[in-house]
Parts: structure tokens; C-alpha cells; sequence
């Protein structure tokens, strides 16, 4: 049985922690790795100077303490990431059984199983760090070697405590943020409940897709410094912004298919719908809408407001087509995107708000009760 | 009171019902039919949630040309009832009669005479299946629907509740002509809800059985 359990349990954790970060994964050990160690130099870099700057970085991890200070965090963070996967997968409904079946071995027997978990999900994390290893006992860096090595495998022990602790305590009921709780007396339209949820559930999605939103926008003004206040830079950078909210336009549709699957039989018109949901992003987009204002005056800042919302009204219809999985979703709007900039360099930026408002009336028209998320 | 006109519903070119052309009388209806033969397919399809070809009308009202006058005349409740947990029952009650034309009196007296008071404030997150399935049944019985779809409603909820939704759906019916499309596994007590009449869903099709 335990055998069996700790099976599962390594399915449910270390399959889907992988699955799940699996582009996360490929970026930094694959893409950034391999760009330190194997890129070729532009001009002419002599070989034995390629080996050093090869080994460059793993020394230094070995024998630099501010390198491995900085080793240690991402450590942790990777840890903490860890963590916050392995407590979201707890919370599931269809991962109560562990509760009540997991949970029945001996605490000992649970905790070697977590302890296998953290260490599965830590090999990326450990092989980087035995090869440093390797490097510096080589190079008589004894010390730091082990103490990375150490810390480690503190941090694994530490996790598997801290899961073993939270798959062993009581469930209690989710409190309501500060935000639910003081909007208990408001009266929630039915359009701006998305925007409830995203302050309500997905804190972090939105803070990260703001923090992308300002990177975008600032990369874009330090990349065109000289061309601050030109009409289609800045159009640019709106559609920059409306890609930022990618994710949460995705998540919207799935928060509408899961919560509010009654919507389709409330005698609303379609026009209705179609155009009032935005008041959402209305909301979700406030900053960037009051950066624009106090930046650009009111003129441009509503015509690149209307384009915003011209680009968010095609991308929540295209959501709307048949099955379409987060994958495809981002394609799609990165495609849009690059037609986007193609109509803004020659000028056509201002034609895109009509085209944009057409194409998404006559998608959603025709896939307005599509089944795409729907069971018999 | 419902007819289908032509009516088609398919799932990835798969067939899963169709109805060339029937008229069903008012009354209360218990529709029948094993595990995936489209019950809440059905149902959803008349609540005018799914598409589908052809039409549905309720009445002279016809689903696709006259959307918003249809959905005020149906309603309906789900299987499974999923809201979002940060809302209130009284909420969702506010929200729900806004759309559908309904008294607020009215609604306190279903809440009520369910059960419902104690917890109606609490948020949906704290409520149990039982508790969220007695709560999409009010919803399905507020405003001035001319019919009402219920999709399981004997599911997950308690013998008490049972007792006063059969009364609801009696005294709805024989008081205000409003008709009832019940799907369910278990059989329905014909003692509590008098000239239940049977539809079934067998290979794909429709058959009254009255």
C-alpha cells in the first residue's frame, strides 16, 4: 500500500510540478546554461580563453561567496516554488483522498515519501549543483562545495517537513481576502464578478501581468527613446499591454465556463454581453489607463484606450472558437500581435479599432454558445 | 407550451440527439434516459446555454430570434451548481432575480421555507454541494418563467428539502401554469407531484410517453 501511495504521490507531485514547469525549466537550465557554456563569441576569443570563461561561472559558485549567496536563493525560490505546487495540488478537490488514505501510514513512512518527492523535483537543482561540486573539489574549494551540497539537502528535508506538516493538517475553510470582505455590502454587477475573482484568487497572475505590462513599456521606451511621444510607438505599447493580459483574458474565459455557466439563460442581449464584460478590463487596466491619461493628454490617450479595448474584444471572441487551449491561445495573439505592428508601422494603427471591433462581433456572433466548455 | 422544430445537437460532428418536430403540452415531465444520452444536454440546449441546429420555442417565442423575451420565460438549475465563492447566497439570489424580472419578497420566502436563512449571507465557499444545489433551486423558481428545468434536482439534497421542492413544483404548476422538465436517475414520488408524465431519451430520439 505504501508503495502504491508513494506512486501516486510521486505522479500527482513530481509529474505535474514538471508538466507544469516544464518552460520554466527548459529557460533557465537548458537555454541559459548552455548559453554560458557553449555560445560562440563574436570576434575572435582564443580556445584556452573560451575554457575559461566556460568555467568561469562554476568556480566562482564554488569559491565566491557572493555567487553562492546568490545560488542559494534561487535555490530557495526554487524551493518555494516547489512548495507552493505542492499546496496547490493539495488544495484540489480531486486530491482529498491523500487525506484520508495517504495520511494513515506512519508519519516516518510519510516523510521518507515527501522527502522522495522533494528530492525528485530538486534534480535539476542537484545535478547543477554536483557538477559545481566535482569543479571545485578539483580546485580545492572544499568549504563552500559542501556547504552548498548541505544547504541543499536541508532545504529538501525542510520542504518534505514543512508537506508532511500540511498534508497531515485539518482543512479549514478559505477566508475571504480584505477586498471580499469589505465589498460584502456592495452590489456585484454580474459584469465585474471577473474582476472580484482576479482580487479575490489570482493576486498573483495580475501582479505579475502588470509587472510585465511596465517591463514591456519601459523596454520599449529605452529600446525608442528618441521617438517618446510618437503616435505609433506608443500604439506599440498599448498592444504591448494587451498582450501583458494574455493570461488573465484566458482566465476569465475559464472563470466564466466554471462560474458562471448560468449566464448563457439570463435574457441578456448579445450586444450586451459582448460589449459589457470589457467593463471588466476597464477596471484590471486602470493603472495603465491613468499612466496614459497623465502622460499623453486626453485625445491620444483615448484613442489608444479604444484601441485596448478593440484588441481585448478579439482576443476574449477568440476564445470563444472551439476548444481552444491555452497553447493555441497564445499563439493566436501573438500572431495579432504581429499584424498589429505591421498596420501600426505603416500608419494603419487608428484602422485597426473597427477591424478589431468587426472581427470579434463576427466571431463571437457566430460561436456565442459554442460547448466548448461543456459536458453531456 | 415546447416545441422543437428540427432540432440537432451534435458534439464534434459525434450525434448525440435529434428532434425533427414535437410539441409538448404544459404539465410536469420526468425525462429519463441512462448515463450520457443527453439529458442535460437537453436541458441546457432548451435554457438556451448550448447551441444547437434548428430552434426551440416556448410558446410563439422562439429561442433564436427572440433570445432575451425566451430566457426570461425559462429557467433552469444545473446537475452540479458551481458559483463564484466569494459571492453571497443573497447575492446571487439579487443578481439572479435583477436578470430575471423577480419580487426579492419572493425570494426570501423560498429561502425560507428551504432553509436557507441561516447561511444565506455566508459566502459560497463555506456552503456544502447540498447547500449550493438548494440554492440553484431557488434561482430556477424566481421571476415569471413559463417553464423550468431541473437537471437532478433529487440529488445531494435532503428528504426536508425534497418535501418543500415538491410542493414548489406543485403549487407552481397548478397556481401559475408553469410547466416542469425534470431529469433525473431515481424515480420521482407520483404521489407528491400528480399527473407526472414520462419522457424518455433512447437512441438518440425523443419519445413521449403519454
Amino acid at each position: 500500500m505504501f508503495l502504491s501511495s508513494n506512486l501516486a504521490v510521486r505522479k500527482i507531485f513530481v509529474d505535474g510540478f514538471y508538466r507544469t514547469h516544464a518552460g520554466m525549466l527548459v529557460f533557465v537550465f537548458v537555454m541559459l546554461i548552455s548559453y554560458c557554456l557553449f555560445i560562440n563569441t563574436l570576434g575572435t576569443v582564443m580556445p584556452d580563453q573560451i575554457d575559461f570563461w566556460q568555467f568561469f561561472f562554476t568556480i566562482s559558485l564554488v569559491s565566491n561567496p557572493l555567487i553562492m549567496a546568490f545560488y542559494i536563493i534561487a535555490s530557495s525560490i526554487y524551493a518555494y516554488k516547489s512548495l507552493k505546487y505542492v499546496f496547490s495540488q493539495l488544495a484540489l478537490p480531486q486530491q482529498e483522498f491523500l487525506y484520508y488514505s495517504f495520511t494513515s501510514c506512519s508519519k516516518k513512512r510519510q516523510f521518507i515519501a515527501w522527502c522522495a518527492v522533494q528530492m525528485n523535483i530538486f534534480i535539476p537543482i542537484l545535478c547543477y549543483t554536483l557538477y559545481a561540486i566535482v569543479i571545485g573539489l578539483v580546485f580545492g574549494y572544499y568549504l563552500i562545495s559542501i556547504g552548498i551540497l548541505v544547504f541543499q539537502l536541508i532545504l529538501v528535508l525542510g520542504t518534505a517537513y514543512v508537506c508532511l506538516k500540511e498534508s497531515n493538517r485539518l482543512l479549514e475553510a478559505n477566508k475571504p481576502n480584505w477586498l471580499i470582505r469589505i465589498s460584502r455590502k456592495w452590489n456585484k454587477p454580474v459584469f465585474l464578478l471577473y474582476t472580484f475573482q482576479v482580487f479575490n484568487r489570482s493576486k498573483l497572475a495580475y501582479i505579475l501581468t502588470k509587472m510585465l505590462s511596465w517591463i514591456l513599456i519601459s523596454s520599449i521606451f529605452i529600446l525608442f527613446s528618441d521617438l517618446e511621444d510618437n503616435f505609433k510607438l506608443l500604439m506599440l505599447i498599448t498592444s504591448c499591454i494587451v498582450m501583458a493580459h494574455g493570461v488573465l483574458i484566458y482566465q476569465e474565459k475559464i472563470f466564466n465556463c466554471l462560474y458562471l455557466s448560468f449566464l448563457p439563460n439570463f435574457p441578456f442581449s448579445r450586444a450586451k454581453v459582448f460589449f459589457v464584460f470589457c467593463l471588466n478590463y476597464l477596471v484590471l487596466l486602470l493603472p495603465e489607463i491613468c499612466w496614459m491619461f497623465t502622460r499623453f493628454g486626453p485625445l491620444t490617450s483615448l484613442k489608444l484606450i479604444l484601441f485596448a479595448f478593440s484588441a481585448i474584444l478579439l482576443f476574449r471572441s477568440l476564445l470563444l472558437m472551439d476548444r481552444i487551449w491555452i497553447k493555441r491561445f497564445l499563439t493566436g495573439i501573438f500572431c495579432l500581435f504581429m499584424l498589429f505592428y505591421v498596420f501600426i508601422i505603416f500608419g494603419l494603427g487608428l484602422g485597426l479599432i473597427p477591424l478589431n471591433i468587426i472581427a470579434a462581433w463576427v466571431i463571437f456572433h457566430e460561436n456565442y454558445l459554442n460547448d466548448n466548455c461543456v459536458d453531456i | 407550451m415546447l416545441h422543437f422544430n428540427q432540432f440537432e445537437k451534435s458534439y464534434f460532428d459525434s450525434l448525440v440527439l435529434k428532434i425533427d418536430n414535437i410539441k409538448i403540452p404544459e404539465g410536469i415531465f420526468w425525462i429519463k434516459g441512462s448515463n450520457g444520452t443527453g439529458k442535460s444536454t437537453l436541458l441546457k440546449a432548451i435554457a438556451g446555454i448550448l447551441s444547437f441546429k434548428g430552434d426551440i420555442a416556448v410558446g410563439t417565442v422562439y429561442l433564436k430570434d427572440h433570445g432575451v423575451p425566451y430566457r426570461k420565460l425559462v429557467n433552469f438549475a444545473a446537475a452540479e451548481p458551481l458559483f463564484p465563492e466569494f459571492l453571497s447566497g443573497a447575492e446571487m439570489i439579487n443578481l439572479f432575480a435583477k436578470a430575471k424580472g423577480a419580487v426579492v419578497d419572493h425570494a426570501e420566502i423560498l429561502v425560507a421555507e428551504i432553509g436557507m436563512t441561516d447561511y444565506i449571507n455566508n459566502p459560497l465557499g463555506s456552503y456544502s454541494s447540498g447547500m449550493l444545489k438548494k440554492l440553484s433551486l431557488v434561482l430556477a423558481f424566481l421571476g415569471k418563467p413559463k417553464l423550468i428545468l431541473l437537471d437532478e434536482p433529487l440529488n445531494t439534497i435532503d428528504t426536508e428539502s425534497l418535501e418543500v421542492l415538491y410542493r414548489w413544483i406543485k403549487e407552481k404548476h397548478e397556481k401559475e401554469k408553469v410547466s416542469f422538465l425534470l431529469s433525473s436517475h431515481q424515480p420521482f414520488d407520483s404521489l407528491k407531484l400528480p399527473g407526472l408524465r414520462q419522457i424518455s431519451i433512447e437512441n438518440k430520439k425523443l419519445t413521449l410517453n403519454f
